[in-house]
């Protein structure tokens, strides 16, 4: 048979055609890969049953022409995704046995196009985390290994099971969603690409809401085409989402072009923080010279208000949060508390959420309430939506000046090892996600591709982001990276039974 | 700027969640790290500034009219129910 090992899409996708392989001996490859890595907890649900009739029908469909543009091609999405009679909780006890009817629309256009459902992945609960330590399954476990230590390594957060499954080879490509950096702080952390579309450009019909004026959902894959062909395929206007945009969407896949002669390459003086750790900044050094060997022009530039985009987003999603996690009752789905005989409706509502949230959920939605609260409603919430406005004109007046993207490190350090995050102060957790809130805030398009190891051999990430609606821009350019920095490390597979 | 117990309190019975005593203790010295994070905001002047909002994005849509497409499908709802009883939800009861 043909070496299956780290298929790209389009790979694939023309083995597929050409009839060198089938879609069922590409399902059955990845769901015994699937079953021999359960040590890395990156699938919550296999969906073995399903995968294997889809891929049958592909096999069936394949040389006609109604075939979908994935057909035959095994993925797997974030567990935050409303899948159709499979099991959907979004990584949280209160979700507990909840079975959606419906499909989201991003999941939705993926099978459409006949792509294989291989099953869900893990993920920190409700998104809320950035090391996937607060899932109800366990964190998820990163392929990667530092070559100091055994310990085990976060695989960031909150999409962390799907850029593992990634990055373990165990499907093709991933489905995730980010909010503060869920799709590309993992991917950086992973070795993977990850990209998250602008705010509006994909549908959020059917994903388990977390903080809903930025929640955006994404793919996570081994190579940038591959996030072109993904991107192409969920992007669009959708009338079950007042927020997707009535926007025409680009034949990403077919524009990319990794000349940059004449682009313009933005270095924002304010993402050099305090005790960046000389191998990112070196990273970006070098990321620095290849666009400028490449053609391209580096412009050093002024983000002002990038260090109040933390707090700004510690306000601002918590209180969206508190908003879109009060509809967790216990009364019509998922977990319900047993009461004591003399219970009240109170009494089901609070021990309800009580046992069903876990830490991190319950401490977002007590900080989202207070700033929601009487007396505290200006100060806070309102004085962070104006910041995220000064945040945005930031943006705005840097890419006026004819900016193409903007170049930045994906995140301030390695995959660190999980447990070893101080738990008495979450603010510590937060301060990961410095590089990747700040196009959330914006709206914009970012995307994280490898481009290098760190000292102790971990996968690290360059972070480009483009202006509103820009995702060709920054797909360009991290085509240029992907080829330039030729990134081929894989992580040693410990992890099989 | 300190959430005492008392603070907590109240925030947990607004957000409905039954704390312990010991959670209590937690999240008070939590949610005040938390809040001395987010004071850094009031180094900004945002005298003359707008608050975002999601008007202010180009190109997005408004809301579509709310016209009923579909419909009766209780039991597909009440399927997920923790408790459900005759096509509704079943709840403690309420009246005294």
């Amino acid at each position: 048979m043909m070496e299956l090992e780290n298929l790209t899409i389009s790979k694939a996708l023309s083995l597929l055609e050409e009839g060198e392989i089938t879609a069922l001996q590409l399902t059955e490859f990845y769901l015994n890969k699937i079953n021999s890595s359960k040590k890395l907890n990156a699938f919550c649900l296999t969906t073995s049953e399903l995968a294997l009739k889809q891929a049958e029908n592909c096999d069936k469909i394949i040389k006609s022409n109604n075939r979908g543009k994935l057909c035959g091609i095994p993925i797997a999405v974030k567990d935050i995704f409303c899948t159709k009679n499979q099991k959907t909780q979004a990584a949280s006890k209160i979700l507990d046995g909840f079975i959606p009817d419906y499909e989201s629309t991003v999941t939705e256009k993926l099978w459409n196009e006949n792509a294989v459902m291989l099953g869900k992945l893990n993920m920190d609960e409700f998104a809320m985390g950035s090391s996937n330590e607060t899932s109800i399954y366990g964190p998820a476990i990163n392929p990667w290994k530092s070559q100091e230590s055994n310990n085990n390594l976060t695989p960031g957060g909150s999409s962390g099971g799907s850029a593992a499954a990634v990055a373990a080879d165990l499907c093709i490509a991933t489905m995730g969603t980010d909010t503060g950096g869920s799709i590309r702080q993992p991917a950086s952390f992973n070795g993977v690409v990850g990209l998250k579309p602008s705010y509006g450009r994909c549908s959020r019909w059917g994903i388990i809401a977390f903080a809903s004026s930025l929640d955006q959902a994404g793919p996570i894959t081994k190579t940038v085409r591959d996030s072109a062909i993904l991107l192409n395929i969920i992007s669009g206007y959708d009338n079950k989402d007042s927020t997707s945009a009535k926007k025409s969407v680009p034949d990403f896949e077919s524009l990319l072009d990794s000349d940059l002669r004449g682009k313009k390459i933005g270095i924002p003086k304010e993402y050099l923080i305090d005790d960046t750790p000389i191998e990112i900044s070196k990273l970006w050094e070098n990321g620095k010279e290849l666009l400028k060997d490449a053609g391209a022009k580096i412009v050093n530039i002024s983000l002002p208000h990038t260090k109040y985009s933390l707090p700004t987003y510690y306000v601002l999603a918590p209180a969206e949060a508190s908003s879109n996690l009060a509809r967790y009752d216990g009364v019509r789905y998922g977990y319900r508390a047993s009461l004591e005989s003399d219970g009240r409706i109170n009494d089901l509502y609070k021990i309800t959420r009580s046992e069903g949230f876990g830490d991190e959920v319950k401490r977002r939605i007590m900080i989202g309430t207070y700033v929601l609260s009487a007396g505290f409603y200006e100060a806070y919430y309102q004085k962070a939506l104006k910041v995220r406005k000064l945040i945005e004109k930031d943006f705005n007046e840097a890419f006026s000046t004819g900016i193409n993207a903007i170049l930045t490190p994906t995140t301030p350090s390695p995959a660190f090892e999980l447990n070893s995050k101080i738990k008495e102060n979450p603010v510590e957790m937060y301060l990961n996600d410095i590089f990747t809130v700040p196009t959330n805030l914006a709206g914009l398009p970012a995307i994280s591709i490898p481009t290098g190891l760190s000292k102790n051999g971990l996968p690290l990430g360059l972070q480009l982001i483009g202006p509103k609606w820009g995702e060709q821009e920054i797909l360009n350019v991290a085509y240029r990276i992907e080829n330039d920095a030729d990134f081929n490390h894989k992580p040693n597979s410990w992890w099989n039974d | 700027m300190s959430i005492d117990k008392e603070t907590v309190k109240k925030i947990g019975n607004l957000a409905k969640i039954e704390l312990s005593a010991k959670e209590i203790d937690i999240y008070s010295s939590q949610l005040t790290k938390i809040i001395d994070f987010m004071n850094k905001l009031d180094e900004v002047d945002t005298t003359k500034t707008k608050t975002f909002s999601n008007e202010n994005l180009d190109d997005h849509t408004g809301r579509p009219d709310d016209s009923v497409e579909d419909g009766n499908y209780v039991d597909k709802i009440i399927k997920n129910a923790p408790e459900s009883k005759e096509g509704f939800f079943t709840i403690v009861k309420v009246i005294e």
